[in-house]
C-alpha cells in the first residue's frame, strides 16, 4: 500500500506540475513577452521621433542652402517690391526651384516674397503662386527669420515640410518650404533602422504602412484619444502590440505614426500543431508527438493497472474473503496471498481467530487433566506443592452475574451451569467479547444468551445451605468435562494444609461457626439453620466428592459474595 | 468688427489698460526653430488685438438686441480675427478667401462644414457660450468664439489699451483672454471718464 501511495503521490505531483507548465507557464511567458514587446515598442517610438527628428533637422539645411542661393534672393526681394510682372518673376523662381528639385526629388517645393505670398512652386500645385500661406506657422517663423519644420496635412496627405527664410543682404526677401511626403518609402527606411512595422494614419485614415498588415483596417478604429498621448502606453490590436506617436507639428493631433509588432505567440503544443497543420502539415512532428502522446497515455495506463493490481483488487478479495470467513465458509484467510498491508491485516485476522478458537476449545476440552492421576493417592498435607499452579477444582459458587454469551460453550461445560461464577470464567468472558467486539464481521454471531442459571441467592440460611448442597450435589459426573479451572486463594490452601482425616468434624463445625459469623455479618437470618443438619450435608456431600472424583479430601469454604453467604468445595488430592 | 453697444442716452467714456502675461512657447513642441545665422530674428511680439477683447455689461436691463452680422475672414491661411464676439442671434458670416478648402466647428454651435475658396457660409448664432474654433482642414487656424446675451465689445490696440463710449450708468468691465474671462472690474460710467485697468497676468485657461 506504501506503494500504492507514493505512486498516487509521484503521479498527483506529475499532474499537477503538468498542468502548471501547460496553463501558467505559456501565460506567464505570454505577459512576459508581451512586457518586453512593449518595452521594445516604446524604445522604438523613441528612437522613431528622434529619427524623424534628425531627418528635419538634415532638411532644413538642404532648405537653408537652397535659400541661399542668388537667382531666388533677387528674384523674391524683387516680387517683394510688386514688380509690374509677376508672372516673369514667378517663372524664374518657377525654373530655379526645379532644378533644385532635380536632386532633392522633394514632393512640395514653394517660395514665397517677404508677405509669405506664394512666387512658385514644383510639385504640388505647380501652376498656383500668388496665395498667402503666412499663416502657417512655419511660414510666418521663417519670415521672421527663423528656420524650422512642421507637418502639413494637403488633401489628405502628408507632408513633412521645412522652410528656411531668404535673406537677402540686410532684409528677408522671402521664404523656401520643402515638403517631403509621407509615404511608403519612409515606413520602410524607419522599419530598417527599428525592425519594426511602421503605419502612418491621418485623420483615422492609414495613408501609408511597411507592409500589408492584417491590421491596417482595425488599426483606425482602435485607436482611441488615450492612445494617443505622446507617452501613452502601447496597446494589443488583432495579434499586434501598436505604440502611437503623434507628428510633430500642427497636425500633430490628426496624425500619427503606428509601431506595430505582432505578439509572440508560445509555441505551446496545441498551437504548435495547429500552426503546422495550418501552414505546413508535412513539418507535423508525428513521431515526437506520437512517444510524448503514446507515452503519457502508457503512464497513465500503467497507473490504473498498477493500483488496480496491488490496490483495490486486493482489498476487494479480502473484502470477500472476510465475508466468506463470516459465513463459515473458510476458517482462516490466505494471508500468504496478500502483501504489505493486507497481510498484516490478514494474519491478525487469523491471529484473532486462533486465540479465540484455542480458548474455545479450551472450554469444550475442560480443565486439563490433574497431573497426578487420580488412583494415585497423594499425601493430603501438600497443597502447598501444587498451590502455585492453577488446578482444576469444581467449585460450588454463586451463578455469574455476566451471563455466558454462548450457549455452545454452557451447554458444553456443565460446570458453567452448576458452578459459581470463577475468575477463570470472567476472563474467558472477556476474551469472548473482546473478540465479539473486534471481529464481529468475520465470526459467526453468538446466539443470544443464556438464561442465568443462578438468578438469585438463598434468602434464607436454609435455602442457601440447601441450594449450595443442591449445586454440589448436581454437579457434573465427568471430571475431565465438567471442572474449571482456578487457582485457591491462599487462605484456602492454608486451611487445606490443615485437614486430616481426624479433623473432619473440627472443620465442619468450624465450617458452620464461619458460615452462622458471615451470615450474621451479612445481615442475613439464621432462622432454619441448624449444627447437625449443615454437618450432616456437609458430610454427605464430602462423601460423594470423593466418590466421585477420588479426592482425598473435600475443603469447604465460606465466603461472601455480592454480599451474601455462599459456600463452596473445594476436592483436595 | 462690429461693437455690440446698448442705445446711448447720455455718453461716457471708459477707458483702460490691459497687461498680457509673457507669451508662453508654442504649443507645437518637437519641431527645430533655428535662428538662420545670417540675420537677427524679428521678434514675434504679443498683439494684444488677436489675444483679448473687453466686453462691458451693463448692469441694468439693456434694450432688446438688434441682430447684426459678424464677418470673419479666412484669408493666408488665418481666420481674422482669432477672437470672435457677438450676441445671441447675430449672424456668423464666414468669409473663404483662401485658395483651399476650410471647414470651421465651434464645438455643438457650428458643425464642421466645408467652406470652399471664396465662398461664405452664415450660421445663427443661437446659444451664449464661449466656443472653440477649429479647421478640420488647416489645423492651425484656431480661435474662439463668444457668444453673449447682452453688452458691448471692445477691442484693444496692439498695445493692449482701449476705450469704449458707452451710455452712463454701472458696468462690469470683463477681459476674455485665451478661452475664458480672466478678469472683472466694476465701472461707473459718467460723465467724467472712467478707467479700468484689467490685468490677464493673474491666469488664464
Amino acid at each position: 500500500m506504501n506503494v500504492i501511495r507514493v505512486w498516487l503521490l509521484l503521479l498527483t505531483v506529475a499532474l499537477i506540475g503538468a498542468t502548471a507548465l501547460v496553463v501558467c507557464l505559456p501565460r506567464s511567458l505570454v505577459d512576459e513577452i508581451d512586457r518586453d514587446s512593449q518595452a521594445h515598442l516604446e524604445h522604438s517610438r523613441r528612437a522613431a521621433t528622434l529619427l524623424l527628428r534628425l531627418s528635419a533637422r538634415k532638411r532644413i539645411d538642404t532648405a537653408a542652402l537652397l535659400a541661399s542661393d542668388a537667382v531666388l534672393m533677387e528674384s523674391l526681394d524683387e516680387a517683394t517690391r510688386g514688380p509690374p510682372d509677376l508672372q516673369t518673376v514667378h517663372r524664374t523662381v518657377q525654373e530655379r526651384l526645379k532644378v533644385f528639385n532635380e536632386k532633392l526629388k522633394a514632393e512640395l517645393v514653394l517660395a514665397t516674397d517677404a508677405h509669405g505670398r506664394v512666387i512658385a512652386r514644383v510639385g504640388v500645385d505647380a501652376s498656383a503662386y500668388k496665395d498667402d500661406i503666412a499663416g502657417y506657422p512655419l511660414v510666418s517663423d521663417a519670415l521672421r527669420g527663423l528656420r524650422g519644420d512642421d507637418t502639413w496635412a494637403l488633401g489628405g496627405t502628408l507632408y513633412r515640410v521645412v522652410a528656411s527664410p531668404v535673406v537677402d543682404r540686410d532684409h528677408y526677401a522671402g521664404v523656401i518650404v520643402v515638403g517631403q511626403e509621407v509615404t511608403t518609402e519612409l515606413a520602410d527606411s524607419l522599419k530598417k533602422e527599428l525592425g519594426v512595422d511602421v503605419v502612418f494614419l491621418v485623420r483615422g485614415r492609414v495613408i501609408a504602412s511597411t507592409s500589408a498588415l492584417p491590421i491596417l483596417d482595425e488599426l483606425p478604429i482602435a485607436v482611441t484619444p488615450a492612445h494617443t498621448a505622446p507617452d501613452a502606453a502601447p496597446f494589443a490590436v488583432k495579434g499586434y502590440n501598436v505604440a502611437l506617436a503623434p507628428f510633430a507639428g500642427e497636425v500633430g493631433e490628426e496624425a500619427h505614426f503606428a509601431l506595430c509588432v505582432p505578439r509572440r505567440n508560445v509555441a505551446t503544443l496545441p498551437g504548435l500543431i495547429r500552426q503546422l497543420a495550418s501552414s505546413d502539415p508535412a513539418a507535423l512532428p508525428l513521431p515526437a508527438l506520437a512517444i510524448v502522446g503514446g507515452g503519457g497515455l502508457g503512464l497513465l495506463l500503467f497507473g490504473f493497472i498498477f493500483v488496480s493490481l496491488f490496490g483495490s483488487r486486493p482489498a476487494a478479495r479480502l473484502a470477500r474473503e472476510t465475508q466468506a470467513l463470516s459465513r463459515g465458509e473458510l476458517t482462516r484467510l490466505p494471508d500468504t496471498s496478500y502483501g504489505g498491508s493486507l497481510r498484516v491485516v490478514a494474519r491478525s485476522v487469523n491471529s484473532t481467530i486462533e486465540r479465540i478458537g484455542g480458548r474455545v476449545r479450551a472450554e469444550q476440552r475442560g480443565p486439563e487433566p490433574i497431573a497426578v492421576p487420580a488412583a494415585r493417592p497423594i499425601a493430603a498435607p501438600r497443597p502447598r506443592a501444587i498451590a502455585p499452579v492453577p488446578i482444576p477444582v469444581p467449585m460450588l459458587a454463586d451463578p455469574p452475574t455476566t451471563p455466558l454469551r454462548s450457549s455452545k460453550l454452557a451447554s458444553q461445560n456443565p460446570m458453567l451451569q452448576t458452578l459459581d461464577s470463577v475468575p477463570a470464567h470472567a476472563d474467558l468472558l472477556e476474551a469472548e467479547e473482546r473478540a465479539q467486539a473486534s471481529m464481529s464481521s468475520i465470526m459467526t454471531p453468538l446466539p443470544p444468551p443464556a438464561p442465568p442459571l443462578f438468578t438469585q441467592q438463598v434468602e434464607t440460611g436454609h435455602a442457601a445451605l440447601e441450594r449450595a448442597i443442591a449445586q454440589m450435589e448436581s454437579r457434573p459426573r465427568g471430571f475431565e468435562e465438567q471442572t474449571s479451572v482456578e487457582s485457591p486463594s491462599e487462605a484456602l490452601l492454608i486451611a487445606s494444609s490443615n485437614e486430616t482425616g481426624d479433623d473432619i468434624e473440627g472443620d465442619f463445625k468450624r465450617v458452620y461457626e464461619d458460615f452462622v459469623r458471615t451470615r450474621e455479618t451479612c445481615g442475613e437470618t439464621l432462622e432454619g439453620v441448624s449444627f447437625d443438619k449443615f454437618v450432616a450435608k456437609l458430610r454427605q456431600n464430602r462423601s460423594q466428592l470423593i466418590q466421585r472424583y477420588g479426592c482425598s479430601g473435600v475443603k469447604f469454604q465460606v465466603y461472601i459474595r455480592d454480599g451474601k453467604t455462599a459456600l463452596k468445595a473445594t476436592p483436595m488430592t | 468688427m462690429s461693437l455690440l453697444t446698448a442705445p446711448i442716452a447720455r455718453a461716457g467714456t471708459v477707458h483702460g489698460q490691459i497687461t498680457l502675461p509673457v507669451e508662453r512657447a508654442d504649443a507645437n513642441e518637437g519641431v527645430w526653430r533655428l535662428d538662420n545665422g545670417l540675420l537677427a530674428v524679428v521678434p514675434k511680439g504679443a498683439d494684444a488685438r488677436h489675444e483679448c477683447f473687453v466686453l462691458l455689461v451693463p448692469k441694468t436691463s439693456v434694450k432688446a438686441h438688434k441682430p447684426e452680422t459678424v464677418t470673419v475672414e479666412l484669408r493666408g491661411l488665418r481666420l481674422t480675427p482669432s477672437l470672435i464676439a457677438a450676441t445671441m442671434g447675430d449672424t456668423l458670416e464666414l468669409h473663404n478667401d483662401d485658395r483651399v478648402p476650410h471647414a470651421l466647428s465651434a464645438e455643438d454651435l457650428l458643425q464642421p462644414k466645408p467652406t470652399p475658396p471664396g465662398s461664405v457660409r452664415s450660421e445663427v448664432l443661437q446659444r451664449p457660450g464661449v466656443y472653440p474654433v477649429r479647421d478640420d482642414e488647416v489645423p492651425h487656424v484656431r480661435g474662439w468664439l463668444v457668444v453673449t446675451d447682452g453688452g458691448s465689445v471692445v477691442r484693444p490696440d496692439e498695445h493692449g489699451a482701449w476705450k469704449a463710449d458707452v451710455s452712463d450708468g454701472a458696468y462690469t468691465a470683463k477681459l476674455f483672454y485665451r478661452g475664458t474671462f480672466v478678469a472683472e472690474h466694476a465701472v461707473d460710467v459718467s460723465a467724467h471718464p472712467a478707467e479700468v485697468e484689467l490685468s490677464a497676468t493673474g491666469g488664464h485657461p
